[in-house]
């Protein structure tokens, strides 16, 4: 809401300057965003919250500022005639050329008007259009302008009909009918439905209620008799009512955040007052002014110990009560505290909370001391949330680099799982969806970094269905270890590098799960891998598609794995016990075999792991090698074997025995020495 | 007796000369080794007569023993030498970079997340995680907001359907934590929120938010005040200090928002450092699960992390947090 300094001067007196009258009233809970220049000097933006509907007007801006310091800010005569209502005398004389009926009075809880004959449409005088200007509104004809100016100075939104346009000279205030159509003042043909409020002539719909008037009572230049409507019209149907339009307007703005229905009839006081001096034209004797429902006026209970133990502070109750009493509740003091009634233009009081943060807001919050609570509290996280934490340390050990992805995102080939979730009304394709994986993200961030040596991952929330979980996501390619001066390249990161983070992951996560052959069609039918705890698939991993990686734009040779972190916490735990260490020595053997590729190399350990019995000790592959001097269709593999005893020390005699034993059992499996 | 003399003079003359450990071992070798000069004069006690031989082996013997202390001074110094020789040889250029060794590099936010997370704790609230698709139930209709209000729009939602919605706000965990706990409570977390903003350098459609409640008897704004003002100081030092300013939320009353003293004033921010909302736990909330709230009341708080990461390390732009781009995240190794 923009207003000039010079207005709110109009309605409280003051030395204070533009700067002050936005920190006060920025301190009261209005934020000043910003101010600008203009002809009338500085204009104040505030930015005033839902719940204030009273404070999108020049007199409840300066009703605040003399609630907060009624001497420095000190109510001018305007002010007070504003409070009185701009009487006129004629309020309780009917208007006699018009009728009204109101039909939806659930909608439309007060119409008053009144009416204008032989009134020129000529442009407003220069000082009122300066003000709408310098307000951020265009100024139009002087009854328009003339509304907009009560409406910003008083926050009443009203609205003007070329009475001769008005069917058999009547308004009936009603929802649309079946089928009923208006064109509105912008010139669009709105198809309008039956729950909307409309303000009808004897014939059918003449503007939309609170939100914009119609085309075909619209006030042009050729107007000599106008009808003012000033109502109060039910914030829900107004807002229900715009953005089914999807449309916002200065009144359907402020109808939504309530209307003070006591101001109705001030609000057509102060038009005809503003018309008069800008072209003498006086309104017709009398108004109409309907008020079907009343709003009963709240009184509230509010107790001094309550507002001194939630506010924290003391507020002596002489001041509690001063500033409700400049906030313009009624008050009277009662043995516990006060009591309050609520004015009519606040629809936000409800109970006495709402009373302890009116006092407390005035008194100021800059008086509220720091006090800890007292009481014993254990701080900590959820065992599944700590789970997370400890993956992700995992993984920064490991040495990788942490990445945050979009959780909406688009279609990717890398995303498969069979229930997406999709926003309803999404901005763009590229913000559509809620991710079901993070690998589309994780390889995003690959791509981005091109030409890098990557690894990275991710830990996030992903989505199918309605099932909501944390997954981790890890993306490698390039070399292990960076380019160093006078040392050996690094190797580039391969299949059994991805094998070999999740199977460290798990070690670190204490996990115990199997690997075993999976389908997944997003990685390379050759080099992909996954990990069970009995059917539930804890993780997949291996080398992308190439179709896949080359439509992604991945760097060459890039590996992808994804764990489901919900299923991996939930997955059997590692125990750990101390294991005693051996005192005596250990024997080493090694196996170079050429044996059919058909044979795992499980199956091999394996053997070697029989025939060695309680005495092995470790057993790992060396090399393994294709090619020149090996028959197609087998390689020549080297494993080792560590012999130990945890009791003594080991013959010769006795390690070639194992290895004798092993040799039988390898050659069983179709094994030659090489 | 005189070539006693000669060979020990001639030794002691030549190890005098040795220039190296090397010289030093030849020179000991030909004087004490087996078959060395010295050595070798004992073997001439047979040709003496018996009452002399004693004498001239205990001469010999002590003549060794003397050359062989000089050696062993000698190689003291020689290899003294010799090794500071090398070791200048084998000078290194401090100037040269040392070794790279791959650490893990956590996302600059995640850090932040990470320290006001042990803050939080340290303070005695529980971390618990909310979802991030959430219901419109526990988004507004638990937090107090009246069907369909304005307040609303402050929040443009991303919805799935007309029951679901991707959280704004992480005080969605409020309506959840109190149907399945009894205060007295202390309660956070940390998490991702999404509103259907136009993307540019200070506003994204998704953002991180903390967002902590505590329900005790007795509560205030002044306890809020102090832990605010403890988070605070926890976080950026003992100086800072907590401005509240009245605000508005439909699930506080009287509801705040709150600054703290800006600790990165050199970096061109202001004097305060606006990062969140907060209030009083309003009472219909409380009431709306059985709550007693005479006897019970209670404050909450939420804030942004992206505004403390940025203010920080002078980040002007929202959108380098979820591009990735790995010349960005290693400015922030931790």
């Amino acid at each position: 809401m923009k207003v000039t300094v010079e207005w709110i001067k109009e309605f409280v007196n003051t030395e204070a300057s533009a700067d002050e009258i936005g920190d006060a009233l920025t301190m009261l809970g209005i934020e000043l965003e910003g101010i600008d220049d203009s002809p009338l000097g500085p204009v104040l933006d505030f930015k005033v919250t839902p719940n204030r509907g009273d404070c999108l007007s020049v007199i409840g801006l300066a009703r605040e500022l003399a609630a907060k310091n009624a001497t420095r800010y000190r109510p001018t005569e305007l002010f007070v005639r504003a409070a009185k209502g701009f009487l006129r005398g004629d309020e309780t004389q009917a208007l006699s050329s018009a009728r009204v009926e109101i039909e939806a009075d659930d909608l439309c809880l007060r119409f008053s008007a009144r009416g204008w004959d032989g009134i020129r449409v000529v442009p407003s005088s220069s000082k009122l259009q300066a003000r709408l200007s310098a307000c951020g509104m265009r100024p139009i004809n002087v009854i328009v302008d003339a509304a907009n100016y009560v409406m910003l100075e008083l926050g009443q939104p009203l609205h003007t009909f070329d009475f001769d346009l008005l069917r058999e000279e009547r308004i009936v205030v009603r929802r649309a009918r079946t089928g009923e159509t208006l064109t509105s003042l912008d010139d669009e043909e709105r198809d309008l439905s039956t729950d909307m409020l409309m303000i009808c002539d004897g014939v059918g719909p003449v503007a939309i209620a609170g939100v914009m008037g119609g085309a075909n009572s619209e006030v042009s230049e050729g107007t000599t008799r106008i009808l003012l409507e000033s109502a109060h019209f039910d914030p829900r149907s107004i807002r229900a009512t715009r953005k089914h339009l999807g449309m916002s307007t200065e009144a359907s703005y402020r109808f939504e955040r309530f209307v003070d229905p006591q101001g109705t009839l001030r609000a057509t006081n102060r038009f005809a007052e503003i018309l008069e001096s800008e072209s003498g034209v006086s309104p017709l004797q009398g108004v109409i002014d309907l008020h079907p429902r009343k709003r009963e006026a709240s009184s509230l209970t509010v107790r001094e110990s309550r507002w001194n133990s939630l506010l924290g502070m003391q507020v002596p109750r002489a001041a509690a009560g001063a500033a409700l009493v400049g906030l313009g509740f009624r008050v009277e003091e009662t043995n516990e505290g006060l009591s309050a009634v609520t004015p009519s233009w606040r629809s936000d009081i409800h109970r006495e909370e709402d009373l302890i943060e009116e006092i407390g807001r005035v008194w100021g919050y800059e008086r509220v001391p720091e006090a800890l609570p007292t009481g014993a509290a254990m701080g900590g996280e959820t065992p599944e949330s700590a789970f997370l934490t400890k993956c992700r340390n995992a993984m920064l050990r490991m040495g990788f680099t942490e990445v945050l992805n979009h959780t909406l995102c688009a279609d990717s080939p890398l995303d498969i799982a069979a229930e997406r979730v999709a926003l309803r009304h999404p901005q763009s394709p590229e913000l559509a969806l809620l991710r079901s994986s993070l690998l589309p993200g994780v390889s995003m961030s690959m791509a981005r970094n091109r030409g890098r040596d990557i690894q990275i991952f991710e830990i996030g929330r992903v989505f199918h269905g309605s099932w909501e979980f944390a997954m981790l996501g890890i993306g490698m390619s390039g070399r292990l270890l960076e380019e160093d001066w006078n040392q050996p390249q690094s190797p580039n990161a391969d299949f059994y590098s991805a094998k070999g983070v999740v199977e460290k992951l798990m070690e670190m996560a204490e996990r115990v799960g199997e690997f075993r052959e999976t389908s997944d069609a997003r990685f390379h039918p050759g080099r992909r891998g996954a990990l069970f705890d009995g059917d539930e698939e804890l993780a997949v991993f291996g080398a992308v598609l190439p179709e896949i990686a080359n439509k992604l734009d991945l760097p060459k040779g890039s590996l992808l794995a994804e764990i489901d972190l919900h299923a991996l916490f939930n997955a059997p735990k590692v125990e750990r016990i101390y294991t005693p260490i051996s005192q005596f020595p250990s024997v080493r053997r090694d196996f170079s075999i050429s044996i059919a590729k058909s044979v795992s190399y499980i199956e091999i350990e394996r053997a070697i792991r029989q025939a060695a019995g309680e005495l092995a000790d470790r057993v790992w592959p060396i090399s393994s090698y294709e090619g020149k001097g090996i028959e197609p269709g087998h390689h020549g593999i080297a494993v080792a074997l560590v012999l130990r005893d945890r009791e003594r020390t080991l013959t010769d005699e006795e390690a070639n025995d194992v290895c004798e034993n092993a040799w039988k059992k390898l050659e069983s499996l179709g094994a030659t020495r090489r | 007796m005189e070539s006693i003399d000669i060979v020990e003079k001639a030794a002691c003359a030549a190890v005098a000369s040795a220039n190296t450990s090397a010289e030093l071992r030849e020179i000991e070798v030909r004087y004490l080794g087996r078959n060395g000069e010295l050595t070798g004069l004992l073997r001439r006690v047979g040709a003496l007569p018996n009452d002399q031989k004693p004498l001239f082996g205990k001469a010999v013997n002590e003549a060794k023993a003397r050359v062989q202390t000089l050696i062993d001074e000698r190689a003291v110094a020689l290899s003294g030498a010799e090794q500071a020789a090398r070791f200048e040889t084998e000078k290194v250029d401090l100037t040269m970079p040392g070794r790279r060794f791959r650490a893990g590099l956590p996302h600059v936010l995640a850090q932040t997340i990470e320290r006001v997370k042990s803050v939080m704790i340290g303070l005695g609230f529980q971390y618990v995680d909310g979802s991030e698709l959430e219901s419109l139930r526990y988004n507004f209709s638990a937090l107090n907001y009246p069907p369909d209000h304005p307040a609303m729009d402050d929040q443009d939602t991303f919805y799935i359907d007309d029951e679901r919605l991707l959280r704004t706000q992480c005080t969605a965990i409020q309506g959840r934590t109190f149907e399945s706990r009894e205060p007295p409570l202390r309660v956070f977390t940390i998490g991702r929120c999404f509103r259907n903003e136009a993307v540019d350098r200070t506003h994204g459609h998704t953002f991180m938010q903390v967002d902590a409640f505590m329900v005790d008897e007795g509560i205030s704004m002044a306890h809020l005040r102090g832990t605010l003002g403890a988070f605070a100081r926890a976080m950026f030092g003992p100086e800072m200090t907590v401005r509240f300013r009245p605000d508005y939320f439909p699930f506080v009353e009287p509801g705040v928002d709150f600054a703290i003293t800006n600790p990165f004033k050199n970096r061109g921010a202001g004097d305060w450092m606006e990062i969140g909302g907060a209030g009083l736990v309003h009472p219909n909330i409380l009431e709306a699960h059985g709550i007693d709230t005479e006897r019970f009341s209670g404050f909450a708080f939420g804030l942004g992390i992206e505004r403390i990461c940025m203010t920080q390390y002078g980040i002007d732009d929202l959108r380098l947090f979820f591009d990735n781009d790995l010349r960005f995240l290693e400015q922030f190794p931790a």
